[in-house]
């Protein structure tokens, strides 16, 4: 057991220079008299390896890949198909940037800002996630999708009517504190907490829910509180997820948050395989890099298509490869080396 | 084969894609200046995007035609942002990260350049906005500037056109909760309305930007005692509103502002828009001689006369231009200051002054609309 | 009270175009078990085909018969529309997980919204007026549009024509016969992928039709129109019961009256958060809708 432990914080510490390192590789050297630069520091015009517009790019990357593991133990592990998750990011985004608004104060340091910040977004959205946890427990399938896809939008419209945080106009002035670095040691995390929920009775227990419910309910397991206890889990990293958004890009609108946005988290789970951490992490890879790539189309043609071939993409998938780029039919899904 | 090619479609795809991604980064290292331009081409408001390029287009033309900044010609990148804020913090985030702009023309609407301006504050890109009105956009920073009036100002123009010329008292207002535009311009309104003159708000109602049903707001409005709607809106909606009002039976004069100024608004308006009044940037019946030249020449190359939001795009680049010339380099400071020091540009929207907080002082024009057109009741100067 | 008066009238023109479009849910959801997400967007491409027919006829007068034209060509271009789709997206699907059919429906729905914004421009456009519009006055302040009431006749006109078809024709009871088991259906040799077929192609023409009466009433259309009123359908048939004729019916008119009162009384902003309240507290209290009968789950 005592080996266990403190394989995980060697791997978390190394996790954490490792992610240092690649920030200083693509971004450039920070000036080594601060700490905030150290842990903050982000590229400027011509300063790194890669132009910002790819630093942002690999932002946006990995808080895709969060949320889309985070959605893998709803859909995939635990078999509760929900189209709301958007509305979760939703929350985690506007409390954490509330909070950096109207709680914490100026002169707090900046890495126990980031941190705070992360925490009550992520906290509050994993609160709203156990409440709506608790009042989809007796549905299932088709109605469970339809009802959560109600609860997105009522979270998106009720953050809408709220002045102050900008409501139908958008938050600005969010600090901005997120880069590379912390997003990449955020993601090591959460791939690594979400292989160990898997690789425990807890994670055994969630598939058997997704294969048959009665049957665990027979052999005496109360699903119930494995349920809400995965909703609270998954909502509490698309909160996180959430939170980092808004503190990379300074600038918040409700539109981000729609249904379209929870779709894109189902399609990074549906291409990537259901189930498979590694398809998670794939899934939202391509889903990120994809449109972008194609943007290049747009400015030979005109037109946007990126959304056509995104949809098309989908429903293909769908009718010819409906386990996806790592799932399988036969019931073993497929992952990388080290996450099996 | 087929199993292999299964297997390796993933790693095929994310291969590709990072290829065509790491590709478009050619850094163009060319004769000419390249500025970009940022606005919403498509959506509700297209015709502001398409408008205001059109009018940025033009005085490009004219000034490479005239062999551009000492010598070398400018070139104009333009990005769509659909009417999105979020597209419009992206566009502006390419346009200087991957375009190399110098200077950035955008945008129209306020909600936009409030989402961008932090962008190319941040990356010390001066940007010029032509026809945002809400005052906090030059309040991002230095490196932001504007070439029209402010809403504190042309609040205070509707508000006293309709006290003292058209001596109406009671006002209902109708604004735009998605637009920080109409929401500023409104209270603005407000303010000079009850506080400097003696009016009165009846009733202050909301819609947002992409409805169409209008007629709930419409129907609380109706049974109240009032002289006149104020809808500082944009077009779209307003065209839809004032024809649902007029259905429902309210016949009461509408005011509203510059964002009514469209094409598209009599197209869905119709005959409902008679008896309504604006404040704007520009009337083309300007009898300057640099306006009526500028008309004819905007008329022979797009087919059309020119509306407020064109004429403000030509004036901002113009602007640019001008501070570009004068400036000892096209570097983010030097560029800034030029532009900071524009006094007394002959603009066709008016003569232009920034002021210490990057804005114009310049008059407002007041416009009623009859019979399908927008015609020239009156200036009001500062 | 006039001003109670006027919102149900407005309230009742809206229902009845959510009844159009909740009808097609309905019946699709009947044969099928499927949520076919795409309706919304059938209801978008049947105002656009009713737009640009409008445009290609380009009357100088503008009159009731133009309008019903409009509306049947409309019709049978989104009845062919929903017939392609069934065709090419759902019925390879047939024996797919539900998870996989859902998001193929989402899939092309986007695919349609998209395609629409390539095809027809991502800016909105404007029907121009097809028929005189004359109001009538009552009690001096309400306002009764001739456009509200054309609508209004309008969908009454197709929910009877339906209704007809459904219970008194034997179409119609094949359709019944499908949704309570498909399987049996088949087995007493009704003509399963026929009937599913024409299914959809009648729910999809009512959606047609209901988008260019969404045009009539609200001139401004887009290619992502579909989306709201889409899923605002949607809720308003699983309000009444989902699969149920009738309870379709109901539930729009329902739906369209608390939406108008909410945007009247209350707020404009919150009017959209009503329909997904309401999906919610169904779903949460009674899932079978007021019309719907409980199915019980065999172990």
């Amino acid at each position: 057991m005592k080996l266990q432990f403190n394989k995980t914080i060697f791997l978390i510490l190394g996790f954490f220079f490792f992610s240092l390192l690649m920030n200083w590789a693509l971004a450039g050297f920070p000036s080594f008299s601060e700490i905030n630069s150290i842990l903050f520091f982000k590229p400027g015009r011509s300063e790194g390896l890669i132009s910002p517009y790819i630093y942002s790019i690999l932002i946006l990357l990995g808080i895709n890949v969060i949320l889309s593991v985070s959605l893998t133990l709803l859909n995939g592990f635990c078999g509760m198909f929900t189209m709301g998750h958007a509305g979760f990011m939703a929350i985690g985004a506007y409390a954490s940037s509330s909070a950096m608004m109207f709680l914490i104060p100026e002169a707090t340091p900046l890495f126990l800002k980031l941190i705070l910040g992360l925490l009550i977004g992520g906290g509050i959205s994993a609160l709203i996630g156990f409440l709506i946890g608790i009042s989809v427990l007796r549905l299932n399938g088709d109605y469970l999708g339809m009802v959560t896809l109600g609860f997105g939008e009522i979270i998106r419209i009720t953050i809408l009517n709220i002045d102050a945080v900008g409501g139908a106009r958008g938050m600005t002035d969010i600090p901005q504190m997120i880069n590379l670095f912390s997003i990449m040691f955020l993601v090591l995390v959460v791939v690594l907490f979400t292989k160990r929920i898997r690789d425990s009775k807890y994670g055994r227990t969630m598939f058997a829910i997704k294969e048959n419910e009665l049957a665990t309910r027979l052999m005496g397991i109360n699903p119930t509180n494995i349920k809400v206890q995965t909703f609270v889990i998954s909502s509490f990293l698309a909160g996180l997820a959430g939170a980092c958004f808004a503190h990379s890009e300074g600038y918040l609108s409700t539109q981000t948050f729609s249904f379209v946005k929870s779709f894109e988290i189902i399609a990074m789970n549906v291409i990537g395989g259901l189930g498979s951490i590694s398809g998670a992490i794939i899934g939202g890879a391509l889903l990120t890099i994809l449109p972008e790539g194609f943007r290049v189309l747009q400015d030979f043609t005109g037109i946007d298509l990126r959304m056509i071939i995104y949809a098309l993409t989908i429903t293909l998938i769908m009718i010819f490869l409906p386990q996806g780029l790592f799932g399988s039919k036969k019931g073993k899904v497929k992952e990388f080396p080290w996450l099996k | 084969m087929f199993g292999f090619m299964k297997k390796n479609v993933g790693k095929t795809l994310l291969v590709l894609s990072v290829g065509v991604l790491f590709s478009c980064f050619d850094s163009k290292k060319s004769d000419t200046i390249v500025i970009g331009n940022y606005g919403s081409m498509t959506g509700s408001e297209a015709t502001f995007g398409l408008s205001t390029r059109d009018g940025i287009l033009l005085a490009m033309e004219q000034l490479n035609a005239q062999g551009g900044i000492n010598g070398k010609k400018v070139e104009l990148k333009v990005y769509d942002n659909q009417g999105k804020p979020e597209e419009a913090r992206l566009s502006v985030e390419k346009l200087i990260n991957v375009d190399n702009v110098v200077a950035i023309l955008g945008e129209v609407a306020s909600t936009r350049s409030l989402a961008a301006a932090p962008v190319a504050q941040q990356y010390k890109v001066p940007m010029i906005s032509p026809s945002s009105t809400n005052p906090e956009v030059t309040k991002k920073g230095d490196y932001i500037f504007r070439v029209c009036f402010i809403d504190p100002f042309q609040g205070s123009v509707m508000a006293k056109f309709a006290f003292n010329s058209l001596k109406l008292k009671k006002a209902v207002i109708l604004r735009d909760s998605k637009s920080d535009y109409s929401v500023g311009l409104a209270d603005y309104f407000i303010k000079t309305f009850t506080t400097e003159l003696t009016g009165s708000i009846v009733a202050d109602e909301k819609y947002q930007s992409g409805d169409v049903d209008f007629k709930a707001q419409l129907t609380s409005i109706k049974g109240k005692d009032f002289d006149f709607i104020f809808l500082p809106g944009y077009y779209t909606e307003v065209g839809l509103l004032a024809r649902q009002a007029r259905e429902l039976g309210i016949t009461k004069p509408i005011l509203g502002g510059d964002g009514w100024d469209s094409p598209t608004l009599f197209e869905v308006g119709g005959d409902a828009l008679n008896n309504t009044y604006i404040s704007n940037h520009f009337s083309p019946d300007d009898p300057r001689p640099e306006v009526v030249a500028y008309v004819k020449t905007y008329k022979e190359r797009f087919g059309v006369v020119p509306d407020g939001l064109s004429s403000a795009g030509y004036d901002a680049a113009n602007v640019l231009f001008a501070a570009m010339k004068k400036a000892p380099s096209l570097k983010g400071e030097d560029l800034r200051n030029a532009i900071a020091d524009t006094k007394n540009f002959p603009g066709v929207t008016g003569l232009l002054s920034l002021n210490e907080n990057r804005d114009a002082v310049k008059s407002a024009v007041i416009l009623k609309i009859e019979n399908g057109k927008f015609n020239y009741l009156e200036t009001v100067n500062p | 009270m006039n001003e109670f008066i006027q919102h149900t009238i407005n309230g009742l023109s809206l229902g009845s175009i959510y009844a159009l479009v909740a009808l097609g849910y309905t019946m699709v959801f009947g044969v099928l078990q499927l949520i076919n997400f795409a309706h919304g967007d059938i209801f978008m491409i049947g105002s656009f085909a009713g737009l640009y027919f409008l445009r290609f006829l380009s009357p100088s007068q503008p009159s009731v018969g133009v309008a019903l034209l409009v509306v049947l060509v409309a019709m049978l271009c989104s009845g062919l529309l929903g017939m392609t789709i069934e065709k090419l997206g759902y019925r390879p699907m047939r024996k797919a997980p539900r998870i996989n059919i859902l998001i193929t429906a989402i899939g092309i729905s986007l695919f349609l919204e998209y395609g629409g914004q390539l095809l027809f421009g991502a800016s909105p456009q404007f029907f121009p007026p097809i028929m005189e519009k004359t109001q009538f006055h009552f009690f001096g302040d309400i306002t009764l549009d001739s456009n509200q009431v054309i609508i209004f006749f309008i969908a009454c006109g197709l929910m009877a024509i339906l209704q007809f078809l459904v219970f008194k024709t034997q179409f119609g009871r094949a359709m019944r016969a499908i949704s309570h088991s498909l399987e049996t259906a088949s087995l007493i040799g009704i003509n399963v992928n026929k009937i599913i077929r024409i299914t959809f192609f009648i729910g999809s023409a009512l959606a047609g039709a209901a988008g260019v009466l969404y045009g009539l009433a609200y001139p401004k259309i887009d290619p992502l129109m579909g989306l709201l009123p889409g899923l605002k359908a949607f809720v308003a048939a699983v309000l009444g019961g989902i699969g149920n004729i009738t309870g379709a019916v109901i539930g729009a008119f329902i739906l369209g009256l608390s939406e108008t009162y909410v945007a009247g009384y209350i707020s404009s902003t919150y009017r959209d958060a009503l329909a997904f309240v309401i999906l919610i507290l169904v779903l949460l209290i009674k899932p079978a809708g007021i019309l719907g009968t409980k199915k019980i789950e065999k172990v």
